[in-house]
């Protein structure tokens, strides 16, 4: 069972934003944004652009009917500066001209009169001024203060992960249509169709039935699209809200890099407490999230940075306090994992540096301290499952130490091996309760097939090929019949964003309902025919009517054509809401996840002393994805992510000029993510055996996300090498690992 | 106007001969399968083939569309995943990408696709090694590239060896249409290119911008450059030939990199032909010339820091002054500053032939090992007999304004005995001659500390039998 695109996208024949034919008096927009991170904007001279021929408008904030506001969680982000700008790339102002390349030298020609100001970019320097997005939060479990008092070893450091620019191949592209009435129809590539839409409402001052979005794919998005496609998707349909004509604003990669939100950088304290077996009794840790220059998603992401504080381990008492800084940088914003990376990078280095302590392999602490049912999670919820434990049992046994060749070295001296052990456990369901319900609206046609739309975005993570199964199997019909359609307003209205990992659980169970509806009538439709009593078993199975398991001679599209003369409704829609979930962010405490997924990864690299370089060898893992709805599509998710992980941990690395604030590494010659050579040369994926029942659609289980955080143990294996060499290392801990910062710790010392 | 043939069709374009293919494609034709990823030849998404007729046939080769000009389409074969994609059905390729589930959100897919198919149209004899280096310019953020690994073993070993002798013939393109990795009309394209004129080399008079592969200039674009008047050297074959005699190489400017490869001058001198495959991608190698490396005058260029370690001489093609030849390392004055006068372009480049008594090096280190420009490389050259240095020539890029010679280590170098010692005070004079800046390539400190690093690896490969590396740590 294939991706359900995959036919097209290797004709090329798959449709993005940029790939859609539009009318010919399309519009281009472009955009002026800051060149300061921080600035008292004096003046805006637009002339120059203006008399440029094939000019049409510069809109700027003054020309906004609605307000001018894209702020999600706040209300603290202008769709064009005002009084002041406070990043690089904050946008100013938006050019339409009647070709892409004149409106981008139009957007380059308009004067800016900006008076610098101070700006900050460390998020302990904005904490020390007090500028806060939002208030601290802690959550605790047990009695930290009482429990130091009961540790045998305790080790206290700092841990500073990097941030991540997503590199989706597509870059933030939209376009906009006028229609009839003042209606605006937006074609974007966003995460949060329904985002885009209130948005545009709000902006355009018109109602939010007057705004349509539609979403066809996108070309990646990690979080990247979730809440960041909504200001170039609003300014298209400003756009042509203000002239009536079609907008297209499509990013190129450097603006793109340099003026949208990463992945948070963290700084981090910690001090972590243990028994005299290892196990770990007490866990401080304060987390200073980056947050860029407006909250954007910030707080919710810090929000999981605490749910995920102690990853997959048990440590009774905790205190995880989270502070979200406001700096000069662009909002950063989500990237798969959602603060969890951040907060489980900390928990790592802290046994990393326990294990040195303690003069034995962070793997015995780790295994030492894994969670087991019952367990309870500092927000309050306890484990439910045993899959973190038992991935680790069965990632030790396919892929643990077995040979003395995985450490040390017994080639040429400069070149020596390291392992680690990255155990995962991530909470699947949005962590602001109310995202947690998708609807679908399912239509059967005359002929027999399908039509399913949802709220789901399509970004290559495989959900439309998930939900096309679940109707199939639920139908019990043909996946051939079955087309999901794209991702509109008008089918699938207040719709959550496609993120969180949810896509398929939410949007395949709400597709599940409707289905089920639909069938319920067409059995109910099939017994009258025929003349069937009660206690006949009526099924659909193989697109074959059956009676007691027999075949009756109808066939399913003989079925809809006479349920149809017989004006049986074929149409249903549903609703699914994942139920159970509830938190109180008064005590921090209540049941936030519908279920965790768990996994154990092993990575083995080889370092090269001298040159400062290592090689990712291998990496195994052992990961629970439940009964996998498509067992192609979850490996593809658990290899990219765990990809995309080794890359956050490595090589790519965001430089800025300071004091400017300006960003370096503005293109893919100078931000590198991972190529074929650089990705690990052997990658072995078991499914762990699934055991109990979950709220996943058909006992599947979400993928997304938990597979990024295997990369973690890409950097400890490098520092497991360098132990190998230097007995008791302990660093400064801080990703990424580039050669650089490698070769100036092994120089060093 | 430009001419040419686009996938199986007869096309004339108006725009101006240094616009972008890519713009072409994707604005003029409306073949939106090749797609804009970075416009600068860092991800592969645009990837096409281009068709040059050759003697022999047609040689098919991947570039990437959006730093080629269309000016070199003049005459020649355009192929975009649109070209390649049979009527009914999929290409062997395609099949390979769905059946190992290569694709995930499907931007980059078509550009992986055309990668392969270009390579297994530059090879008789495809293995998977170089399957995978033919996608080494192709970037994908969702798959992780192990279905894509997947895919290229599946398609080598499904097309398997080809009869043909020479991968231009006509041989080859039938074995690859029974293959299904190539639609049949490809099979006649040889005969409709016969009646179109080739690419000229631009006005002729030397007025406009030099133009070699271009992969420097149009990544840096710019405004006005799609309209600037060129000349476009690729297709001068007086620029192109590689010749050896009387113990020396003499390579054409405008031999690009993968023709280099291909020729295998470089082949015994230790690690250089291997470490050709570290310069960029397939994509830029293809279009990327010797001449184009030394002129652009970047710190790190690769070829240029190898070129000075084997003490390479330019010849210049034309100027005020006639042809000139001079020292690779007295044509660089100082940060892209280089002694060439008005109009006077690099025509050749000439080294001694491979010495089998001499040990070659080259090293390099970036932030991400392929498909990218080094923090530090460093290419040695050394004459040692009884276990004494005669003579050493070691060059270094990324630590100084320009791509360095490192005269002071080389001299010191001559009359030593090949010890510990020795590389250690080689690797310290190295650092002392360096002075490297930060930049987003890495500190100056590291260049630096790296660049010792380099010099004792160049060493210890050489001379494996003879140093401990432990004592190099």
């Amino acid at each position: 069972m294939k991706h359900a695109d995959a036919l097209l996208h290797v004709r090329g024949t798959s449709l993005f934003v940029d790939d859609m034919r539009l009318p010919g008096n399309l519009l281009h927009g472009a955009v002026v944004t800051s060149p300061v991170a921080h600035g008292r904007i004096v003046g805006v001279d637009a002339s120059p652009a203006l008399s440029m021929p094939g000019v049409e408008m510069v809109i700027t904030a003054g020309d906004i009917p609605g307000e001018n506001q894209v702020g999600n969680i706040f209300m603290d982000e202008p769709l064009f500066a005002m009084d002041e700008v406070t990043f690089i790339g904050e946008p100013l102002a938006l050019v339409l001209a009647e070709s892409q390349d004149t409106a981008r030298a139009a957007a380059g020609s308009v004067k800016l009169h900006i008076e610098e100001l101070e700006a900050v970019f460390d998020p302990r320097d904005s904490f020390r001024r007090g500028m806060l997005i939002a208030p601290a939060r802690t959550f605790s479990l047990g009695n930290p203060d009482r429990a130091w008092k009961d540790c045998r070893h305790i080790v206290e450091g700092r841990a500073d992960s990097g941030g991540q620019e997503h590199v989706y191949l597509e870059t933030q592209a939209s376009f906009a249509l006028p229609l009839e009435g003042g209606c605006v129809r937006i074609c974007s590539s966003t995460q949060g169709p329904t985002f885009v839409q209130k948005v545009a409402a709000r902006v355009l001052g018109l109602p939010m039935h007057r705004i349509e979005v539609d979403v066809v794919r996108l070309g990646g998005a990690f979080g990247g699209k979730e809440d960041q496609a909504t200001p170039w998707a609003v300014m298209a349909a400003l756009g042509t809200h203000l002239t009536g004509r079609p907008v297209k604003l499509v990013l190129d990669r450097r603006c793109d890099m340099a003026w949208t939100g990463k992945r948070h950088p963290y700084s981090s304290d910690f001090r972590l407490g243990l028994d005299a077996d290892g196990g770990m009794i007490a866990w401080d840790v304060t987390y200073y999230q980056n947050g860029g220059a407006a909250s954007d998603l910030s707080t919710a992401i810090l929000e999981r940075t605490l749910l995920h504080c102690t990853n997959a381990y048990y440590i009774p008492n905790v205190s995880a306090t989270g502070i979200c800084c406001r700096t000069n940088l662009p909002p950063n914003t989500a990237f798969r994992g959602f603060g969890a990376p951040q907060a489980m990078f900390v928990m790592e280095c802290a046994i990393h540096m326990a294990a040195a302590e303690l003069g034995v392999s962070p793997s015995v602490i780790q295994e030492r301290n894994l969670l087991d049912k019952g367990d309870l999670f500092p927000c309050g919820m306890n484990y439910e499952g045993s899959e973190v434990r038992r991935s680790w049992s069965r990632a030790k046994e396919l892929f643990g130490p077995q040979h003395e060749e995985d450490h040390g070295s017994d080639g040429p001296a400069h070149l020596v091996r390291g392992m680690s052990f990255m155990p995962v456990c991530f909470g699947i369901s949005f962590t602001n309760t109310s995202l947690n319900q998708a609807s679908s609206l399912v239509h059967v046609y005359t002929d027999g097939s399908v039509g399913v739309s949802t709220g789901a975005v399509e970004m290559g993570q495989g959900v439309n090929t998930k939900i096309a199964q679940v109707a199939a199997m639920t139908l019990g019909i043909d996946l051939s019949l079955v087309k999901v359609e794209s991702t509109n307003t008008t089918r699938a209205a207040n719709s959550s964003p496609t993120a969180a990992s949810t896509g398929a659980d939410m949007n395949g169970n709400a597709t599940r309902i409707a289905c089920r509806d639909i069938l319920g009538r067409l059995l109910s439709f099939a017994r009258v025919q025929l003349q069937a009593d009660r206690e006949k078993d009526v099924t659909i199975y193989c697109g074959e009517v059956l009676q007691d398991g027999r075949m009756t001679g109808m066939n399913w599209k003989e079925l809809v054509e006479r349920a149809y003369l017989e004006r049986v409704s074929l149409s249903a829609q549903a609703h699914y809401a994942t139920p159970g979930l509830h938190f109180d962010r008064t005590t921090e405490k209540g049941r936030p996840f519908a279920y965790h997924v768990a996994g154990t990864a092993v990575t083995r690299i080889t370092l090269d002393r001298l040159r400062g370089i290592f090689s990712v060898d291998s990496v195994g893992m052992v990961h629970d994805a439940g009964e996998s709805l498509n067992p192609v599509v979850d490996r593809g998710q658990i290899e990219g992510g765990l990809v995309q992980g080794i890359g956050w941990m490595t090589m790519e690395e965001l430089k800025y000029s300071l004091p400017e604030g300006r960003l370096l590494t503005d293109s893919l010659a100078t931000y590198k993510i991972p190529d074929i050579h650089s990705a690990p040369r052997k990658v072995d994926i078991e499914f762990l055996e699934p055991r109990g029942d979950n709220a996943g659609v058909y006992n599947s289980k979400a993928v997304g996300e938990p597979p990024f955080m295997y990369g973690i143990g890409t950097y400890f294996a490098v520092l497991d090498a360098i132990g190998e060499f230097r007995p008791g290392f302990v660093p400064c801990y801080g990703s990424p690992m580039s050669n650089e910062t490698l070769l100036l710790l092994l120089e060093d010392g | 106007m430009i001419s040419f043939i686009l996938n199986d069709s007869d096309y004339t374009t108006s725009l101006p001969p240094g616009a972008s293919t890519l713009d072409l494609l994707r604005g003029e034709a409306l073949l939106t399968g090749t797609r804009e990823g970075c416009r600068e030849g860092d991800c592969g998404a645009c990837t096409v083939l281009l068709g040059i007729p050759v003697d022999t046939g047609t040689e098919y080769m991947a570039l990437n569309s959006c730093i080629l000009p269309v000016a070199e389409l003049q005459g020649r074969h355009l192929v975009t995943i649109e070209g390649i994609t049979p009527e009914q059905g999929l290409s062997a390729v395609q099949e390979a990408f769905v059946d190992e589930g290569a694709s995930q959100c499907g931007f980059c897919t078509p550009g992986m696709v055309m990668s392969i198919t270009g390579y297994l149209l530059s090879t008789q004899s495809p293995d998977l090694e170089a399957a995978i280096d033919s996608l080494g310019g192709n970037i994908c953020r969702c798959t992780g590239y192990v279905s894509v690994r997947s895919a290229a073993g599946e398609i080598v070993g499904r097309t398997g060896p080809s009869p043909a002798v020479d991968p231009a013939s006509a041989r080859h393109l039938e074995f690859l249409v029974e293959k299904n990795v190539i639609p049949g009309y490809f099979l006649g394209i040889r005969d409709r290119l016969r009646s179109m004129r080739g690419p000229g080399t631009g006005d002729g008079h030397g007025t406009g911008i030099p133009v070699a592969g271009g992969t420097d200039l149009f990544a840096a674009g710019g405004p006005g450059l799609r309209d600037s008047t060129m000349e476009f050297l690729l297709n001068d074959s007086s620029l192109g030939g590689i010749e050896t005699a009387d113990g020396w190489v003499r390579l054409g400017a405008a031999v690009t990199v993968s023709r280099l490869i291909s020729s295998g001058v470089f082949r015994g001198m230790g690690d250089l032909q291997g470490s050709l495959r570290l310069v960029s991608s397939t994509q830029v190698r293809n279009r990327a010339t010797i001449g184009g490396n030394i002129v652009n005058a970047s710190p790190i260029g690769d070829l240029a820091i190898i070129l000075l370690a084997l003490r390479a001489y330019i010849e210049t093609g034309r100027g005020p002054g006639g042809s000139r030849r001079l020292a690779l390392r007295d044509l660089y004055l100082g940060y892209k500053e280089l002694d060439l006068r008005k109009g006077e372009i690099i025509s050749a480049v000439s080294f001694p032939a491979h010495e089998p008594s001499r040990g070659y090096s080259f090293e390099k280190v970036s932030m991400r090992r392929h498909l990218d420009i080094a923090s530090v490389n460093s290419a040695a050259a050394i004459l040692v007999s009884e276990g004494t240095i005669r003579e050493a020539d070691i060059s270094a890029g990324g630590v100084a304004p320009v791509p360095l010679y490192l005269s002071d280590t080389s001299a010191m170098l001559a009359g030593m005995p090949v010890t510990a010692d020795t590389v250690q005070s080689a690797a310290e004079s190295a650092m002392g001659e360096a002075s490297p800046i930060d930049d987003v390539r890495g500190s100056a400190r590291y260049k630096r500390v790296l660049l010792g690093r380099l010099v004792k690896s160049h060493f210890l490969k050489l001379f494996p039998g003879i140093l401990d590396p432990a004592a190099l740590l």
